[in-house]
Formats: structure tokens, sequence, C-alpha cells
């Protein structure tokens, strides 16, 4: 199992990767700090993460411009999660709109949640 | 009637000249031919009475030729002797032929034998001739013998030549007859002596004529004989002793008519004459008369047309008396005011008037005038009424024309009320209107637009009246404008800035129309209104419009800091709070402490960047101060020397020496720290960096312009965004999204701006305009 994280916050990222440690040891974590480079690393190979962690608010790429440059085809065995601290009802509502997005998580996001995610 | 009939003749006269000059030329040259006639009567008494005198002369000197024959005849028989012998003959005869002139010959014929002849030599043929045998003399001779008188035979041709008379004397002896003593006469000399010849002359006709003893004919010996000629009716003159005949006719008659014919030719001419006058005299009248009928005509035309008009017309239409009262209204006043002639005759017209003034009592003093007509039940309507007076046989009367301007009245009230309405409008919105013929140069303006301008009613409007006051800036424009609406002829608005003579600049909003009229004049015209008021309230309403917005940018971004940045930091601590919980070791939970307290430091810097902004837009930007540019420059290089120095950095500075700003200095100072150390942060390594200070000024500004040859940003993607707070857009570590947030926001404090131009791997242009 692999889950990827696209976030340009560093505390949240040291945070989640103990986090998900703590879960499960096995699971593989690969992490980005903003859209552009995770599109540039994905742009042609095919995605093997079941889950993606993505934050909107990113300096280069953000989350929404990735959304709308990646191939749909890449991402058909992955799940991608928007994560945002953002609680703004707009960002919610925009985040419908894109059908590869599975779920809209607020941070903090707790020990449950990703249990909840890797689960399914 | 019997004026009329008199007339009526005279009429008949004067209508038919060329009948009675006519029958003045019958009459005149009857006449003529009547005297004529009279005068050729007495003309052919005279002639008649004439004849008969020539004819007795005739006959006298016929009876002298013959009785001198006689006597010559009787002599010669006397010289007979008694033996039968005449005795010298010739000596006798030459004495008698001498003495008688009328003969032509003397002749003795004893026994019927002419033996003795004189002259001898003319007549001696004749000798030996037995005339008793003779064929031409036998019967005469005989006769003359039986009678025993003279008898003058002939005419007969002579033996011995010639033709004429013979006048033979039968002589008796004792014994009985001798034989005849004879006188030859010629034919010619008869009539000659006899003067018949003359009468011929004379132009009498006449005849010599016998009847022919043998053959019982007549026979004409003259020579004239070639024209008819009437034996009954002419004059005969009788010869006793002679077969033969002398007939005088009367052959004057056309002489007589000529006489006469001066009289007919002079008659004619007087008749013609008389004839021309009287048809000269007669065509004057008749001219006159023609002159007469046509008038007559024209006149029963006119009344024909008047009538026409009276009754017909579409306008009211009454004749009044001196008086002013009715003798005559058309159907269209009766019509109109309902009341019947009945009823208004004998009335006075002023009845039915009411007059606006009532300073004219005489109606028809006057040739118009206006009033109320006062109609049948008391509906009262404007009418304008025109005068003219007539008159006819020293009695005057008049014609009204009456014209029903109610309608008219009415409108013209409407038309004025619109009038005034449409002043009061363009008063109370202060319109000013203009009209221009580009042509003639000539220029029309509306008080208001002298009051706009704020020139003088009485200056000369010329086409530089306008350009001169329109606002430098917006000359160019306007000429453009101008051009082309000189050139497409369309109308147009036009908003201009202009100064007045006070030099005070005011907003002015021009609807421009073109005309061209139908005789080809090109007109320019339009409304002019001065908007400065509302201009300026736009503009500063445009400026809270702004305001609002950009309160409202600030606002979202607010929402946007606690949305995100609080809230990152705030759910970091509470998923370190969580963690640190479950974690045991504490080693582990140390490390956690280590990142709280990261992030506690970030939550801090983020709380003193907001509480910077909201203090930079609460105040009204503090203390202002006259700062000069060049030494407050070098404090900020000296600030950063150490960048500068490390990076190896080029500053260069266009900025005139003593350049002084009006600004915060600590503004300032934040300001171009901000920028400079940008430009420093986000050099191109691949080549040296420059920066390059550059000062300008408009008007409104001063302006600072700091250029450098870094890595630029993509505009086109972040345009908007660059001002923005917390954006960034590199990966630098130390990228806040938080320096020009500040910088923008510290400008616009004190009324400044700042514009970015940046091209990726070029550089960047930050210009900051400060208000002066």
């Amino acid at each position: 199992m692999e889950i990827c994280i696209v976030d340009d916050d560093r505390v949240y990222q040291l945070l989640m990767k103990r986090l998900i440690n703590r879960i499960d040891g096995n699971i593989a974590i690969r992490t980005f700090y903003n859209g552009e480079d995770a599109f540039n690393y994905y742009k042609n190979n095919h995605c093997k993460c079941q889950i993606m962690l993505l934050d909107i608010n990113m300096p280069k790429m953000d989350g929404w411009e990735f959304l709308e440059n990646i191939n749909k085809e890449d991402f058909k065995d992955s799940c991608i999660y928007l994560a945002t601290s953002s609680i703004d009802y707009s960002d919610q509502e925009r985040a419908k709109q894109f059908d590869k997005v599975k779920g809209y998580l607020t941070k903090p996001i707790t020990k449950e949640k990703i249990l909840e995610i890797t689960k399914e | 009637m019997q004026l009329e009939d008199n007339r009526y003749h005279i009429h008949w006269f004067y209508n038919h000249p060329y009948l009675l000059s006519t029958l003045t030329f019958v009459v005149v040259f009857g006449l003529s031919f009547l005297i004529a006639q009279k005068e050729l009567w007495i003309n052919q008494e005279k002639e008649a009475h004439k004849a008969t005198e020539t004819l007795q002369e005739v006959e006298g000197k016929i009876d002298q030729i013959l009785k001198s024959s006689y006597g010559t005849t009787l002599s010669i028989a006397l010289t007979i002797d008694d033996n039968g012998k005449p005795k010298n003959f010739n000596a006798v005869a030459e004495k008698l032929f001498n003495s008688n002139p009328n003969i032509d010959g003397i002749e003795l014929v004893p026994d019927g034998v002419i033996k003795y002849v004189y002259p001898y030599e003319k007549h001696k043929g004749a000798i030996g001739l037995n005339v008793i045998d003779y064929e031409y003399s036998k019967t005469e001779a005989k006769k003359s013998i039986e009678s025993g008188k003279m008898f003058f035979a002939g005419p007969l041709k002579f033996k011995q030549g010639g033709f004429g008379i013979i006048g033979r004397l039968p002589v008796y002896a004792d014994d009985g007859f001798w034989g005849f003593s004879a006188v030859m006469i010629n034919l010619e000399t008869f009539l000659k002596k006899s003067g018949i010849q003359n009468l011929a002359d004379e132009g009498y006709n006449y005849r010599f004529t016998k009847i022919n003893p043998n053959t019982g004919e007549r026979e004409i010996f003259n020579d004239n004989n070639s024209e008819d000629f009437d034996f009954s009716k002419a004059e005969k003159i009788v010869v006793e002793d002679a077969e033969w005949e002398i007939y005088l006719g009367q052959d004057n008659s056309h002489k007589a008519f000529i006489a006469a014919s001066p009289f007919l030719i002079f008659g004619l001419f007087l008749a013609f004459g008389c004839a021309l006058l009287t048809y000269v005299v007669l065509q004057r009248p008749a001219q006159l008369q023609r002159y007469i009928k046509l008038q007559t005509a024209k006149l029963l035309n006119s009344e024909i047309k008047y009538k026409a008009i009276f009754q017909e017309a579409g306008m009211s239409i009454i004749h009044l008396d001196e008086n002013e009262k009715f003798i005559e209204a058309n159907p269209k006043f009766l019509s109109k005011t309902g009341y019947t002639i009945d009823e208004l005759k004998g009335e006075r017209f002023s009845k039915f008037l009411q007059l606006q003034d009532d300073s004219f009592k005489k109606l028809l003093n006057y040739d118009k005038f206006e009033g109320k007509l006062i109609c049948k039940r008391g509906l009262k309507k404007i009418v304008r009424v025109t005068n003219s007076a007539l008159e006819v046989n020293h009695q005057i009367t008049h014609i009204l024309l009456i014209e029903d301007v109610t309608k008219r009245k009415k409108s013209e009230k409407k038309l004025k009320d619109l009038q005034d309405r449409m002043q009061m409008a363009i008063r109370i919105s202060k319109l000013a209107y203009w009209d221009w013929e580009p042509e003639k140069g000539k220029i029309r303006w509306s008080d208001r637009m002298y009051k706009i301008f704020d020139i003088d009613k009485n200056q000369k409007l010329d086409s530089d009246t306008l350009s001169n006051r329109v606002h430098p800036e917006d000359f160019e424009k306007y000429k453009q404008d101008l051009k082309r609406i000189l050139e497409t002829k369309e109308g147009t608005t036009l908003e201009l800035r202009i100064l007045d003579t006070n030099n005070k600049l005011k907003h002015i909003l021009t609807r421009v129309e073109c005309e061209t009229s139908e005789n080809g004049i090109f007109k320019v015209k339009g409304t002019t209104v001065d908007v400065t008021d509302k201009k300026e309230a736009m503009i500063n309403l445009q400026h809270s419009y702004q305001m609002v917005v950009e309160q409202n940018e600030r606002l979202l971004n607010f929402s946007y800091i606690v949305s995100h940045n609080l809230r990152s930091h705030s759910s970091n601590i509470q998923g370190l709070i969580h963690l640190i919980r479950d974690l045991e070791t504490f080693e582990e939970k140390k490390e956690m402490f280590n990142l709280l307290e990261e992030v506690t430091i970030s939550l801090d810097e983020t709380l003193t960047d907001l509480n910077e902004v909201i203090h930079i837009q609460k105040s009204d930007g503090g203390l202002v101060e006259e700062i000069t540019l060049k030494p407050f420059l070098q404090r900020i290089k000296n600030i950063l020397k150490r960048e500068i120095k490390c990076n190896n950095i080029t500053i260069t500075e266009n900025i005139p020496e003593g350049e002084q700003l009006k600004f915060n200095p600590a503004y300032l100072e934040s300001v171009l720290l901000n920028i400079i150390s940008n430009a420093i942060k986000y050099r191109d390594k691949q080549r040296n960096s420059e920066i390059n200070l550059i000062f300008s000024e408009t008007e409104e500004y001063k302006i600072l312009q700091i250029k450098d040859n870094g890595i630029g940003i993509d505009l086109d993607s972040y345009k908007g965004q660059i001002f923005g707070m917390y954006e960034t857009f590199t990966d630098f570590k130390n990228s806040r999204g938080i320096g020009l947030f500040v910088t923008n926001n510290q400008m616009k404090a004190l009324g400044g701006k700042i514009e970015i131009e940046s091209e990726l791997n070029k550089g960047s242009v930050f210009t900051l305009y400060f208000k002066k």
C-alpha cells in the first residue's frame, strides 16, 4: 500500500508520516511540496499509490490546477482526497466538480480518518 | 321701349357695316347711273337735231348740183341750130364746164348716139355709143324720153371709164326728139360736192343706193358698206328725176355713250368712296359694340363665378349694407352659425360678433378684424374677418369673408405652451445648443453656451473659440473626432474637458448631429451640457467604489487568512497534540514538541504579519515627511550591505540630486527594503545581477522605478495574485507571500500605488507612484 501526500506544510508532512507509520509500518509514503512537482512526477508514470492527500493552497501549482492538468487514466487506481485546513464552504463545493476527488478532508487529519480511508 | 328699339336699330347698323356700305355703293352708283343716262339722252337729242340740220344741208346741196346740171345741159342744148347741129360746141362747153364745178363732163347725144364730148380727151371713148341701145343706160334713157324731163341716171359705169351719174335732158327739135344734152358727174365728185362725204367723216353712216331696174335688187354704191344698216330707221334724201336714193343713218349712239361714261366712272368712284367711308365710320361703333358684348359676357361670367363662390365656398361669406345690416349670407355661414337667412335679414352683424377689443365701434371701417362669432345656441367661434367694400351705383355695401380660426387658435396656444415648456426644460436642464456651418464658418451659440465657456456674449465666434478652450490632454482626441464628423457626416456624442476663461476645468458632454439641407448646406449642430458636477461626483463615486472593492478584497484576504493560514497552524497544533498523547517514548514526544514549537513560531509570525497589515490599513499613513531620496537610498543599501556584497549585486541610480518625496519614512524603508531584497532573493544566478533605480515624474506623481534582471514572474499565470497576501510563486523556504502584500498596502495608504512589469528569465520592473 502506498499513500501520496502533496502539501507545502513541512510540519504537516512530518506529522502525517508519524501518524501513518504508527497505524501501519508497511504503508509507503511519497511526498511532494507542491502540485507542480507531483504533476511532473506523474506526468508519464502510472500512479501506483492507492490514496493521495492533496492540499489546495500551494505555491507554483495549487491543488485545483493539479486536478485540471492530470491525466485521468494515470489515476484510475488511486483515490484522491482533498486534505486542507480550509473550512471555506466554497472550496467544498468546488471539490464536488471534480469526479476524480473521492472526498474532502478537513485538517487536522486524525488516526481515525486515516483508518477509515485505508479500509475502503 | 322706344329707346331700346332705336338702340336696337342702331346696333343693327353697327353690326352690319358690310351690308350698309354695299347699300351706299348701290345707291350712289345708281344715282350716278341715272345722271349719266340723262346726259346720254341729252347728247342723243343734240345729235338727232344736228343730223336733221346736216340732212337738210345735204339735200340743199344736192338740189343745187342737180339744178346747176340742169342749167348746163339746157345751155348746151341751146347751141343746137335749126339744122340740128350744135354751134361752137367746144367753146360753149368749155365755158359751161369751167363755170360749173359740180360736173365732170358735158356731152351731146343726137339721136341717142354720143357725138360731142367735153373735155374731149377724157370722154372720147364714149363717142359713138348709142345710149338708147346700151345695156346699162337704155332703160333710164327711155324713161327720160318718155317723161320729157331731165333724168339723172346711174350711178353707172362709163364706157370711157369712171363711175358716176349722168343727167340727161331730152332735147326736142321742131320735128320731134333730137337727142340728149347730158352732163356727167363722177360719183366721187358728187359725194364731195353734196357734202355727203363730209358726213361720213363726221361719223354718219350713209348709203348711196338704187334698185337695179333690170334685176330689181338693191345695189349699194358707196364703199362704206361693211356695217349693217337699218334702212327703215335711216333718214332718206329724196331726189326727184332720179332713181337712186341716199339714206343717212345715225351712227352716233356710241359717241353719246362715250360722252356719258366719265359720269359713270366718276359715279363708280364716288360710290366706292362713299361705301368705304360708310364702312370706316360704321366699323368703329361695331368694334365698340363687340367690345361691349365681350365685356357683358365677361361680366356675366364673373357674376356666375361670384354666385358659385358665394354659394359653394368652403368659407363663410356675408354681404352687408353700410349700416352692417345683412343683405345676404352664404349657405356655409348659415350652416356654421345655425341661423336661417330670415333670422339674419335686417339685423346688424355686430349683434353676432363679440370683439376682443371694444375700442373699435364701427366694424366696417376696418379691413381685417378678429372676434368671437356668436352662433345659434350660444356657441362661440373665434373668427377672422376680412372686409372689402363694394361700390355699385354710389351705394356702398360690404362683402365679409369669415374664417373660423378656433382650431388654429387652439393649436397656436398648444404650440405656445409646448414652446414655453420646452424653454423651461432647456432652462432647468441647463442645456446649451449651437449650430455651425463649416463652409461659411458661421457659428451660433445659445446663451447657456457662453455661460459654460464663461465667454462674453458679444465676442465674435469662430472655430478656434472652442478648440482654444479644449484641455491639452483632450485636444488630439477632439481634433480626430471633429475630422471624423466632417468626413462621415454622422452624429455622435463627445465628452470633453475644457478650460474656461478662468482656467477652471469643466467636463462637457456634447451631442452632435449633422444635417444637410435641401439646398445642400451642411450644418453641424447639437446640444452641450456642463457635466462637471456629475463627472466629479462620478469620480468620487468611482473612488468610493474602488475603496469598497479594496476593503472587500482585504476582507476576503482576512477570511482566507483565517480559513487557511491560521487554521493550518491550529490544525497542525491539534494534530501534534493528538499524536503526542498517543506516543509512549519521550524521544518521540520530544520530536513532536520541537515541531509544536515550530508551529507556534509560525503562528506568531502570521499574527505579527496580520497585525502589521491591520496597522497599515487602519492608519492614515502616519507621519509624512519630506524625504531626500539619494541619502535615504544610501541607508537602505547599508542595511542590505552584506547581501549586496555576498551576491555581487550592482546597484545603479538615476535620480536627480536633492530630489525629495513626501512619504512616511518607515513605510518607504519597508517598501524599498522589500523590493530590493526581493530583487536580490530572486536574482538569476546565471548572470551578473543588476538593480537600476530611475526617477521620473508626471503632473500627479513622482515615480521611482526599480529594475532587476532576475528570474522574473510569469505574469500571465499570476497577474492579480502578485500583491495578494500569502501568495508565493516559488519554493523558496523564506517566501511567505507577505512582502508585496504589505508594500502594496503601504503605498496605497499614502495615496500612491505600485505596478509591476515582468518577463520570465528576463527580469522585473516595479514602478512606485508617490502622490505629489
